[in-house]
């Protein structure tokens, strides 16, 4: 995605900073404010960054599991909450089971699986029906799911479904609010759940993640620059300011790579900041994260991917060229789905605490704001937009309450306005998008 | 099999099961009189509410998500009431009027700006107004906090900010309910409220007939053919909007006066989807309504909703079960109506 960025911008590059900003306006609003949020609410650098380690690895996945659609010409996948549903039906099958920590965890992966699968299938039929009106459509339909799963676990398990224990509310019908994921052994006080299991497997500094991530990316960066000196460039003025690019990216990157070092093995930086080094990252989730993102990439290379292209850019196109149209929309909602619920398996172990009847309410809202945030639109997502959307809104979050506290006495008036801001984001863009649309529209039939 | 399909069959399996409760209420030996009272106060509550779909879908903008902007109007227009009725000295009927009188202009203008919005984003008007709701309910959240409104009767005792439920006890509360209300039996009827929302559907029906609003209606049916026949379509767009608005505000304070409390903050966010769900049911599709429609839907939704949870609770612990039924019901006929409605986007 930095490729066709910086392609873009040195392609155009005259005259054309005023549109950057336009195209770019939400974005950059929301740096904004998060400078603002983050100096105003004084939170200490290490509360900041590993608060935000913390969100970026078990966010992220839910936010990717909206892409696809997107490329297919569905829109934001809003039902992305009923993926959510489907693994917390898996979660509660593997406590109720009492299947241990990696192995439940695993368990709730194969679990969920067939069930997502399935509910995308419907869903995705039931958008085929709504074209042209997928979003809204998929929004109701998260809801009326949502009430479904609230008549099963409520008012049917217990009941026509036999369960016992103590998951279930005094009375014997329906589940209690929440599950602990972290149940510990009476007996040697291990935890058992499948809470943080995926988290516990490795974890170590995360300076030293990023030390490893910086020099691996300037590598690749200096071959990079090589490779493209060898090759008898066609266009040899975008080469050119590609090299400025380039070169900025690396010292960016060397100074990331010179601070983790002074915040791992010096003691020159202030206490605020050496106590940095205190850090962890869980590894293998980052590595989960950052497997599935690569995948979103490269799916987009292959012919699967090209299908989507085709059928997001123009249905009749793709009709004639071949293309079972609805079978992909549906295809591209059932991975959607997929990746939901593994997103919040991952988000739900990472919490170690199972809302039943909460967890994923707020899923899609969070999800999709994110993804607006870091710049995306109805049309178009990437990789990259998804994690700066996640970087942004959750930076928004963390620090609201505190900025709110500082700069008007209150903390619940940041609270409000991080909801407000993600519900406005919503509301702008999609707007915006449909304004843009119209005005196309016109011009085609004017034409 | 036309016929069923005309009714639609989710329809069909509302009005059977709105039936079936009724009858096992009966068999059960629960007090029907009780439900039947209860029923009719939460029909009069909602049906203003209902009603405020009816210009929108006319006017061609559909079904109207982004009514919490009339909501909200009414909250403000409910808490100056509660504000200024010690200083004014005004009787409850006298607070009711005031907030009716504050919340309208309010309506009109956010009715106004909204309809202009809408006219920049034709085919799109669903989704954009169902966040640009949730947008005004959340930014309220924080005005609720910020706006200087002093009466102790509202404020938190310690702390910023307005309580998120504000009791209108002495203000307006059943000022409507209790205007020639009278007992059949054990059923008690309250009139002045199902008189206000008759009123209110006479007025509008009224209105539907003069040649504005039949103006309107053509802009709704055929924008195109409108055009040409020298309607201005956005002027009549906005028109509808306005008084989709209007009809949310007098709804919620008439929701209030019979609730007898104001939820404020979060409360309003998903106060659209009943009545969406309540005008569908009684027969009405994206681009089709009538006055019918809605008290149709209204008696069928409501009495629904009111009758579920006895109904339940006489075999099982039902719990919410209510608010569970309202989601699925609600949410079933949104679908199938945009389902149905997604063949005209072929």
């Amino acid at each position: 995605m930095n490729n066709e960025k910086s392609n873009e911008t040195s392609i155009n590059k005259k005259g054309k900073m005023s549109d950057f900003i336009i195209d770019n306006s939400v974005t950059i609003l929301f740096i904004i404010i998060c400078v603002i949020g983050i100096i105003a609410s004084k939170e200490q650098p290490l509360i900041l960054v590993s608060m935000l380690l913390e969100r970026l690895t078990r966010n992220s996945f839910l936010v990717l599991a909206l892409l696809i659609p997107v490329v297919a010409g569905m829109g934001l996948n809003f039902s992305i909450t009923i993926g959510a549903m489907a693994a917390q039906v898996a979660i509660i099958v593997v406590s109720y089971l009492e299947w241990h920590t990696q192995a439940g965890l695993l368990g709730a992966f194969i679990i969920s699986t067939p069930i997502a699968l399935v509910l995308g299938y419907f869903i995705g039929r039931l958008l085929n029906k709504t074209r042209g009106q997928e979003m809204i459509a998929s929004m109701i339909t998260g809801y009326f799911a949502d009430g479904i799963y609230q008549l099963i676990f409520l008012f049917i398990v217990g009941g026509l479904i036999p369960m016992t224990g103590d998951f279930i509310i005094p009375g014997g019908v329906g589940l209690r609010n929440t599950i602990d994921l972290m149940k510990k052994d009476p007996v040697s006080g291990d935890v058992i759940g499948i809470g943080k299991s995926l988290d516990h497997v490795w974890e170590f500094p995360f300076f030293y993640f990023v030390m490893f991530l910086c020099v691996a990316f300037i590598a690749y960066l200096i071959v990079k620059i090589k490779t493209n000196g060898r090759k008898k460039s066609v266009t040899s003025k975008s080469v050119t300011i590609n090299k400025k690019k380039v070169i900025a990216q690396i010292i960016i990157s060397g100074l990331l790579l010179i601070f983790s070092i002074l915040v791992m093995w010096t003691n020159l930086l202030s206490h605020r900041y050496a106590i940095l080094k205190t850090i962890d990252i869980s590894f293998v989730t980052a590595l989960v994260v950052l497997a599935f993102a690569g995948f979103n990439i490269v799916i987009l290379k292959t012919k699967l991917g090209q299908t989507f292209k085709t059928v997001g850019q123009d249905k009749h196109i793709a009709e004639v060229s071949g293309i079972k149209v609805d079978k992909i929309r549906i295809l591209a909602i059932m991975l959607s789905t997929l990746f939901a619920a593994w997103g919040q398996i991952i988000f739900i172990q990472n919490l170690g605490i199972l809302n039943t009847y909460g967890s994923h309410k707020q899923i899609a809202l969070f999800a999709v704001a994110a993804l607006l945030i870091g710049g995306a639109s109805v049309t178009k997502a990437t990789v990259g937009q998804a994690f700066l959307g996640v970087l942004l809104f959750h930076t928004l979050f963390i620090v609201s309450p505190k900025a709110g506290l500082n700069l008007f006495g209150d903390a619940q008036l940041g609270e409000y306005f991080r909801t407000f801001v993600a519900y406005g984001v919503i509301g702008v863009s999609l707007g915006l998008h449909a304004w843009k649309t119209m005005v196309m529209k016109n011009k085609i039939d004017s034409e | 099999m036309s016929r069923i399909n005309k009714i639609g069959v989710p329809r069909l399996i509302i009005i059977c099961f709105f039936m079936l409760l009724w009858i096992l209420a009966a068999v059960k030996n629960l007090q029907v009189s009780i439900l039947i009272s209860n029923s009719l106060v939460r029909i009069g509550m909602n049906l203003i509410m209902v009603l405020a779909m009816v210009p929108a879908i006319r006017c061609g903008i559909g079904l109207n998500f982004a009514l919490p902007i009339g909501i909200i109007c009414g909250l403000l227009g409910s808490t100056c009431a509660i504000e200024f009725h010690e200083t004014l000295n005004m009787s409850s009927g006298q607070a009711f009027l005031f907030a009716i009188i504050i919340a309208v202009p309010l309506a009109i203008l956010l009715g106004w700006l909204y309809g202009k919005m809408l006219n920049k984003i034709k085919g799109s008007e669903m989704l954009v107004s169902t966040y640009v709701g949730f947008s005004i309910v959340s930014l309220f959240c924080i005005a609720w906090i910020v706006l200087p409104f002093k009466s102790g009767l509202m404020r938190w005792p310690i702390g910023q900010g307005l309580r998120t439920v504000v009791s209108l006890e002495g203000t307006f509360d059943k000022v409507l309910d209790s205007i020639w209300d009278f007992n059949i039996g054990a059923i008690h009827v309250p009139t002045g409220l199902l008189l206000f929302c008759a009123i209110i559907c006479l007025i509008y029906w009224i209105f539907s007939h003069t040649r504005t609003g039949i103006a309107l209606k053509t802009v709704g049916d055929n924008p195109k053919f409108a055009q040409s026949s020298g309607l201005n379509v956005d002027r009549y767009r906005i028109l509808g909007t306005i008084l989709s608005t209007v009809l949310g505000a007098i709804g919620m304070i008439a929701y209030a006066q019979s609730f007898g409390y104001l939820q404020l903050y979060a409360a309003p966010l998903m106060m659209a989807f009943p009545a969406v769900a309540a005008v569908l049911i009684g027969g009405a599709s994206a681009n089709k309504v009538n006055i019918s429609y809605v008290i149709l839907g209204t008696i069928l939704f409501q009495g629904l909703l009111t009758i579920a949870l006895p109904v339940a609770s006489s075999f099982f612990e039902a719990g919410n079960i209510s608010e569970v039924i309202r989601m699925i019901v609600q949410n079933g006929i949104i679908l199938y109506a945009l389902a149905q409605g997604g063949k005209l986007y072929e």
